[in-house]
């Protein structure tokens, strides 16, 4: 079942849970009138006594007190019978007479609904807005402060639903104005100046590319390299632990380094990465993931201060000089407003980008309420692009940092947006971010980037949700995204919905009533972020659950009950075509071009009859032919459960050419409800299909945090890293060859 | 309640107007009470830190800097005194027997299996899971929000969350189907 599914499932089957009435808010106002007039007149010892029992971590009675006191009276448990019952006759007449509403707009649309399940689509909003730089701060707050006391306006006066569906609201009033030309040529002429001095590195970071035989991050473009919680560059091996430390209540990353030499292992050094902090107790530090360059050491981390109420976050990149791997030294550290979000390493230059959400409007000073600030320093006014309609809620702060000088940034810009997540190709940066105020959409952000200067440029907005990066692919100036429209009530939204009023909700479940079944969508927009082409309609009552590009084609798989894997060729941007679908049962989370026009899929199996889970599956499907694709494979594991490289790619280690691929699982040990967990290789053959080559068993310490396990493969060697310990294997066989401990 | 209203309550409840603090309550209770009994699988402990919050939140109201983030400042002190009664159960190791009995009176009654069924799901999660499940389900809070208010990396929060709903699925399929 899918997770969001599972979640709205917990949620439905926990709405009606029987509340007690000591905390009704009626007696929760008994209790705290009670409160206030004590302190009025201070009566000091009454709260003394509530603090204290409070403080020795007893059972604090104060409630039930009140309860009680307001007559009634009622025995404990028979209380909680008698009074869930009563909560129970009310929520079900609330929840009938809510299905009869339901049910009436359900009527009322049934005829149309069909037509308007493919119909929609061609409603898709798909808006392109530029974007614009404050002459001051002091004006950029004006701008802000005026847009947000609309807004307030505007909320107070939302009656005409008629308005709310698709076609006007947003679109009408996203109209564009002029690009900041100032700011173009300025990067322009950035642009032009770093030219000179690039060509350079990526002659040297091509010369080590050559015969690798180690395993690399996993990430979705080739091209571009993903942060991870391990690297190696085939000699050592970078890896980042973490421990709950129960005194200071919270985790302790350190960033491990061991050498490896034909599976033999030695513990070289550990960065203790909570004393970036420099000692400051108030300071805590989130750290994500890390880089790895020559001899330098990128640390990405979120610094949360709570010195103040807002909780600043800043994001920090550390960088560490490991030319002496026993002997890291610590450089530089460069920061920026925000907490992180993401990172991208391509063609030499490190991009990351955080998201400051703590802005204040209160006072138009100081200014770093609401400006971001660039190595503590408030970023320029030409460096902000800010779209017309600004409703400030968080401001995406994107820099670039030269690898092989990482003395400053290269460059930074602030652009303000709905917050979001990332994806980053071969030219442009992307945040696209889910808005539910009126139907589901995706707004998306283009960020263009080259030799390290940033250049934002168009804006989209489009019908629909991504299911994660994967979604998105850009590919000679076009981006290609696939979407699912959810269809309508509020319990299928892909999100629980949060900051937005009850009522926006549900006049937007009633809404979209009209679309009573999911629906997908592919479109194709050209780098001035227009459409070019789309095919919608596409699998009605199905969600997307994968999606990968491979240069003209792509291939996307979405389910209900069998898995259709759909082939698209997208040769011609301005007329995509659906070339064929296969229908097998069960469906993939993840897929990746194996050797010879294989794809390879990691999903789970179900029955079609009974939607039984029957075990994670891996496939492997012909695509020679990409309009008669086919399961050339598959293979079940057996009790197992849950991947982690289901969700998370990086923690696939795959090798299509050594023929090699490994993931962490979970397996539910038969009849009980007690978990084992593995970390097992494979191998495909094709004659005998897929073969296991190897499981390790995962200690139950290590199954605390199966997030931090990785696995990653050096010449003939497989190496386990997990919290405490890597461990040492040759590849293809369970011998334990060598273990260290991590500290 | 549409924000602005939410705002204005704030300001109110500001002032000491437990009126309006309670209607603000209002909103979230419910939710407030899930989170609770889910988290620490026992009713009255889930009473008892809600009544806490209530009067904590109460007292502490005034330094609220921004009111339209009223419902996830209310969530952060009830999670931190579920995760300090957390604490408390581990190193009792006490709870585990404490709400059998009213569990058996309620689940004879068929009416509430379902989210009996729920809170036995629940039961088979280790302490964070539980406590990341509720904060994502009950308190809506996004992984990357989570991973904030545990003070851990969002990568484990969601490994941990897609675990912990596995789990939950497998076991709701087979006791429950």
């Amino acid at each position: 079942m899918n997770e969001q599914d599972l979640m709205n499932q917990i949620n439905e089957q926990t709405k009606n849970i029987p509340i007690p009435d000591s905390i009704s808010p009626e007696n929760m106002k008994r209790m705290l009138d009670e409160y206030s007039k004590n302190e009025d007149t201070h009566e000091k010892k009454e709260n003394d006594n509530i603090t204290q029992i409070n403080k020795t971590g007893k059972r604090n009675h104060i409630a039930r007190r009140f309860a009680t006191a307001a007559c009634f009276v009622l025995c404990i448990t028979g209380g909680i019978i008698a009074i869930t019952a009563s909560q129970r006759t009310l929520d079900t007449t609330m929840k009938d007479t809510d299905m009869m509403e339901a049910a009436d707009s359900v009527a009322a649309d049934e005829e149309c609904a069909d037509e308007s399940a493919t119909d929609d689509s061609s409603k898709d909003i798909l808006t392109e807005q530029t974007l614009q730089s404050p002459s001051s701060y002091d004006a950029y707050y004006e701008t802000l402060t005026k847009a947000f006391s609309e807004y307030y306006d505007s909320l107070a006066t939302v009656t005409n639903e008629d308005t709310f569906y698709y076609e006007e609201s947003a679109a009408g009033s996203l109209r564009g104005e002029a690009v900041a030309r100032a700011a173009t040529a300025e990067s322009e002429q950035k642009t032009q100046n770093s030219m000179t001095d690039s060509v350079e590195d990526s002659s040297a970071t091509k010369e080590s590319a050559d015969s690798e035989d180690f395993s690399k991050t996993n990430t979705q473009e080739e091209a571009i390299d993903e942060g991870d919680i391990i690297k190696t560059d085939g000699r050592y091996i970078y890896k980042m632990i973490q421990r709950y430390d129960e005194t200071c209540g919270y985790y302790r990353s350190h960033l491990t380094i061991t050498e490896t030499d034909n599976g033999n292992l030695r513990f070289l050094s550990s960065i203790d990465l909570s004393a970036l902090a420099n000692g400051e107790k108030d300071l805590n530090l989130y750290v994500e993931e890390f880089y790895l360059h020559d001899n330098y050491i990128f640390i990405m981390y979120t610094n949360t201060d709570y010195t103040n109420e807002l909780s600043t976050n800043q994001t920090c990149i550390t960088i560490y000089d490991i030319s002496d791997r026993e002997n890291p030294k610590r450089l530089k550290t460069l920061t920026q407003s925000g907490h992180y979000e993401s990172s991208r390493i391509s063609d030499g230059y490190l991009y990351t980008i955080s998201n400051f959400n703590e802005a204040n409007l209160d006072t138009p000073k100081p200014y770093t309420n609401y400006i971001p600030c660039i190595n503590g320093a408030t970023i320029d006014c030409s460096d902000i692009y800010y779209p017309r309609d600004i409703l400030l809620q968080s401001t995406h702060v994107v820099t670039s940092v030269k690898l092989s000088h990482p003395q400053d940034f290269t460059d930074a810009k602030a652009i303000p947006t709905n917050g979001g997540e990332v994806y980053v190709g071969d030219s442009s940066i992307y945040l696209y971010t889910t808005l539910y105020t009126d139907g589901t959409k995706t707004e998306l952000i283009k960020i263009g980037y080259k030799d390290g200067v940033l250049t934002p440029g168009e804006n989209a907005i489009i019908s629909g949700y991504l299911y994660g990066s994967f979604a998105l692919s850009e590919y000679k100036d076009h981006l290609r995204i696939v979407a699912t429209i959810p269809a309508n009530d509020a319990s299928m939204l892909p999100r629980p919905v949060r900051s937005i009023s009850e009522e926006d909700v549900t006049n937007a479940a009633k809404k979209e009533l009209r679309v009573r079944a999911d629906i997908n969508v592919l479109y194709i927009l050209d780098k001035n972020m227009k459409l070019t082409g789309k095919i919608s309609g596409i699998a009605p009552g199905e969600k997307i659950y994968s999606a990968r590009f491979m240069g003209d084609i792509g291939y996307f798989v979405t389910f209900r009950n069998m898995d259709p894997l759909f082939s698209v060729d997208l040769s011609n941007p301005e007329n995509p075509k659906i070339l064929g679908q296969l229908k097998i049962p069960g469906f993939s989370n993840y897929l990746h071009a194996y050797d010879d026009g294989l794809l390879l899929g990691l999903g789970e199996e179900y029955d079609p009859e009974t939607m039984k889970f029957l075990g994670l599956k891996l496939s492997m499907f012909n695509t020679n032919d990409p309009s008669n694709v086919t399961e050339q494979d598959k293979y079940i594991i057996k009790n197992s459960i849950w991947a982690e490289a289901q969700y998370n790619h990086k923690a696939l280690m795959i090798d299509p050419e050594k023929n090699t691929f490994g993931f962490l699982y979970e397996e539910q040990i038969e009849g009980t409800y007690s978990y084992n967990c593995y970390y097992v290789t494979y191998t495909y053959d094709k004659t005998e299909g897929f073969v296991e080559t190897a499981r390790y068993e995962i200690s139950l310490d290590d199954r605390e945090d199966t997030g931090m396990i990785r696995g990653i493969y050096i010449g003939d060697y497989l190496y386990i890293a997990t919290n405490t310990s890597i461990s040492s294997y040759p590849l293809g066989s369970n011998e334990l060859f060598s273990k260290i401990t991590l500290k | 309640m549409n924000q602005e209203e939410i705002i204005a309550h704030v300001l109110l409840a500001k002032n000491g107007d437990s009126a309006s603090f309670c209607k603000l309550y209002e909103l979230y209770y419910k939710d407030m009470y899930r989170f609770a009994y889910y988290t620490l699988g026992n009713e009255q402990d889930a009473e008892d830190v809600i009544s806490e919050t209530v009067l904590d939140a109460f007292k502490g109201i005034r330094n609220l800097k921004k009111p339209e983030k009223f419902k996830s400042w209310i969530f952060q002190i009830l999670s931190t005194k579920c995760k300090r009664q957390i604490a408390v159960y581990i190193s009792n190791r006490e709870h585990l027997t404490d709400d059998s009995k009213t569990e058996t009176a309620i689940t004879d009654d068929h009416l509430y299996a379902e989210y009996i069924d729920v809170k036995k799901a629940f039961s088979i999660l280790n302490e964070t899971e539980k406590l990341i499940i509720s904060l994502m389900v009950f308190a809506g809070y996004n992984s990357k929000e989570t991973a904030k208010m545990l003070h851990s990396r969002e990568g484990t929060i969601r490994s941990t969350k897609s675990r912990a709903l596995s789990k939950m699925s497998q076991y709701l399929k087979e006791e429950f189907a």
